[in-house]
């Protein structure tokens, strides 16, 4: 039995109805009796970007999580309809570059009968909930976030008054204390889970983050709502955003900017005064709902093991390459003799995030061995094996290694998120995937990679920020200039729960010179970091001035 | 012109919608009106004079809560949408029908389109106009396009998990 939520009957006609639905309208368009500006918001609620080169159909992987069976769909639509790979976001979901039109209804019928859909994943309303790729497993988490996740995701679905908003809407859950994976700050709604008094399970409350042309941080408008509370008070949050949202301005119509110009302090008013008429209403979730839901995400029936540390230890005395991976990709789990393993999609010269059908089969036939048959997608663009045993790892990693899924590179600065860029988005004003690739050429020397220690370094084709540039350590975003493609390098952000937003080091750069560029900023934070410092540390310390000085040294 | 209940029966329309806000009370036509809400403010004794009857439409910036009971017992009120994506009046809808409990003819008017509609009979709205040209079986049956939803909404008070 696989530790996802059960879909019951209901839950399978709605998807299937869902995907029958958007054969209608398909075909309704196909026959003209659509125009494109009526079938286009149609569309994006199922899914479908008319792109640069063809249209791209973005599949909801709901909080990141999937089994065996569902991998091996994600790859069979990959072979059949698509050019044989597809592409991780940073939203959790998967993005398929070359879909026809036509055949998107079909696409749509294969992914239900997996318990899979493309619902809301575009479009001016609530999107996918995303949650901590090591929810369930983490040693830092609180509670598992994904069964509130599901809470949410139901409850959005097809949402009668919530589907027509100003823009669209992102909510995060983090489930962890103190530490924040989900970059929840810079969401629309940011949950973060909580530990009551009474021992119960609560919720901080943030809203009003995103990125994009006008980045901020959320604001923190209710601490401690207690879980029976979730869903009303997050309906009252979307009515006022959906009463008072921005309509005139594609531009400032996020909640960002409506929290800001009322004050947070005005928009919690706001928001407490219709959730006064919704608490303790019909919408008030009962434990044995959360309970239900929860019972799909208990944990598998793992094997009890042993910590097998010594076997790893004395495994990777004699082995660097396994010592190196062990190090960077593999994590603390829960489960006793257990770990948690990051599959790297950051291979040089592979587009972050990128995986091909073979590789998407090999992964599910690793995770029903390895892995009790479940694989989470990271917001980092990465995929997660949450249940290996330690003394499978060794394993693990040989046959990772030979589907070229092992780069050992996670956390330091050749793990970029980058988004598909000018080479498939029409929104990019630059490229962004060369650039990856020449900066992990860059730094290629992975001891040289690893004495820098953890660097998050995102690549944004254009201001949509889909790469999270505003809070990379150093973030890199593609400008337009005159026409053409130049890059503008940021410090100093940070997307966990001390996020903050980067700080433009100065005019922007050719896309040759960028590698030259981050070298530079590497040489100030080697020269100025005291023992161990990392990167972040090193700029909040000594802030940009050094690394604008060095980085436009010799300016003409 | 015709009407769309959200029944599934097509009627005459008795409803003329007086659109201008520069309509004034002696220019007014004869028949059963929707008048704009500013204009039946301004005019009292608006329903009293005039020779047949009288309703109001919303923009959707008009907060529902500001209904006195007069306008909340008339026999119809309608939410304008200006654009076919612009979902406020959706909520005007919502909070017309639970907050403020009115129990009239509740229509959309303006950007109405048929993938709107079971979104808008959902938000507690009963009657849509239909152009000349409109296709009335083609909306008829997009007035109910799932057999079931996760959430409550106007027309269902309890969220499926309350029903499951």
């Amino acid at each position: 039995m696989v530790a996802q939520y059960r879909y019951d009957e209901i839950d399978q006609r709605i998807i299937e109805e869902r995907a029958r639905h958007y054969r209608d309208q398909t075909n309704r368009f196909i026959d003209g009796k659509l125009t494109e500006d009526q079938f286009r918001p149609l569309r994006l609620r199922n899914g479908l970007y008319v792109q640069r080169l063809a249209p791209m159909l973005r599949v909801a992987i709901p909080y990141g999580t999937l089994n065996s069976t569902q991998m091996r769909m994600l790859a069979h639509i990959a072979r059949h309809y698509d050019k044989g790979y597809g592409h991780f976001s940073t939203r959790q979901n998967i993005q398929y570059n070359w879909p026809m039109l036509e055949e998107v209804p079909d696409i749509l019928a294969d992914l239900a009968t997996v318990q899979m859909h493309a619902v809301q994943t575009s479009g001016d309303c609530i999107r996918n909930v995303t949650a901590d790729h090591f929810s369930g497993v983490a040693t830092d988490e609180i509670a598992d976030a994904r069964p509130y996740c599901e809470l949410i995701r139901q409850w959005s679905t097809a949402h009668p008054e919530f589907d027509w908003l100003p823009r669209k809407f992102k909510i995060a859950v983090n489930g962890a204390a103190g530490v924040d994976r989900t970059a929840a700050n810079v969401h629309d709604i940011g949950l973060d889970l909580v530990r009551l008094s009474d021992g119960g399970i609560g919720f901080d409350v943030k809203v009003g983050g995103g990125l994009g042309r006008t980045p901020v941080i959320g604001s923190l408008i209710r601490r401690a709502l207690p879980e029976q509370h979730l869903l009303t008070y997050v309906e009252a949050i979307l009515r006022v955003y959906n009463r008072y949202g921005r309509r005139d301005n594609k531009y400032k119509a996020r909640i960002k900017i409506l929290v800001r110009a009322m004050g947070p302090e005005v928009f919690a008013a706001k928001v407490d005064a219709e959730w006064a008429h919704l608490k303790d209403g019909p919408n008030t979730v009962p434990a044995a709902e959360i309970e239900r839901i929860k019972s799909g995400f208990a944990l598998p029936a793992l094997e009890q093991l042993e910590d097998a540390s010594s076997l790893l230890a004395s495994q990777r005395f004699n082995d660097k390459a396994f010592d190196q991976w062990l190090t960077h990709n593999v994590h603390p789990n829960q489960r006793p003799g257990h770990a948690t393993v990051t599959l790297s999609l950051k291979p040089t010269g592979v587009p972050p995030g990128d995986v091909t059908d073979r590789q998407m089969d090999a992964i599910a036939d690793l995770a029903e061995r390895y892995s009790a048959e479940e694989i989470r997608v990271s917001h980092e663009q990465n995929l997660v094996l949450p249940y290996v045993p330690q003394r499978d790892l060794h394993a693990l990693w040989r046959a990772l290694d030979e589907w070229n899924l092992a780069t050992a590179n996670v956390g330091t600065l050749n793990n970029i998120i980058c988004c598909p860029g000018g080479d498939f988005c029409s929104l990019a004003n630059a490229k962004s995937i060369p650039i990856a690739e020449a900066l992990q050429r860059r730094f290629a020397d992975l001891d040289e990679l690893y004495d820098l220690g953890p660097i998050d370094l995102n690549i944004s084709g254009c201001m949509n920020a889909c790469g999270h540039h505003h809070v990379g350590h150093i973030g890199i975003l593609g400008v337009d200039k005159k026409g053409e493609e130049f890059y503008q390098i940021s410090i100093g952000g940070n997307a966990g729960s001390d996020a903050a937003l980067g700080e433009i080091l100065g005019p922007s750069f050719y896309s040759q010179d960028v590698p030259g560029v981050i070298s530079r900023i590497i040489e100030v934070f080697v020269r100025l970091r005291q023992q161990d410092e990392t990167f972040l540390a090193v700029v909040r310390r000594v802030g940009i001035a050094p690394f604008k000085e060095h980085v436009y040294a010799d300016a003409a | 012109m015709r009407m769309l209940r959200s029944s599934g029966e097509v009627e005459l329309d008795g409803w003329q919608l007086v659109r201008s806000g520069d309509a004034t009370v002696d220019a007014l036509p004869s028949g059963n009106l929707l008048v704009p809400l500013a204009l039946w403010r301004s005019t009292p004794t608006l329903a009293q004079t005039h020779h047949d009857r009288v309703g109001v439409w919303l923009q959707n910036s008009d907060e529902p809560e500001s209904l006195t009971p007069d306008v909340l017992a008339l026999p119809i009120i309608a939410v304008d949408f200006p654009a076919f994506n612009d979902g406020r009046g959706l909520s005007s809808g919502v909070l017309l029908r639970t907050r403020m409990g009115f129990t009239g003819d509740l229509r959309a008017i303006g950007a109405v389109q048929l993938d709107q509609l079971n979104y808008m009979c959902r938000c507690g709205f009963t009657s849509f106009a239909l152009a000349d040209d409109a296709d009335a079986d083609a909306m008829r049956s997009h007035l109910v396009v799932m057999s079931e939803y996760y959430q409550a909404s106007a027309t269902e008070p309890r969220p499926l998990f309350r029903r499951r």
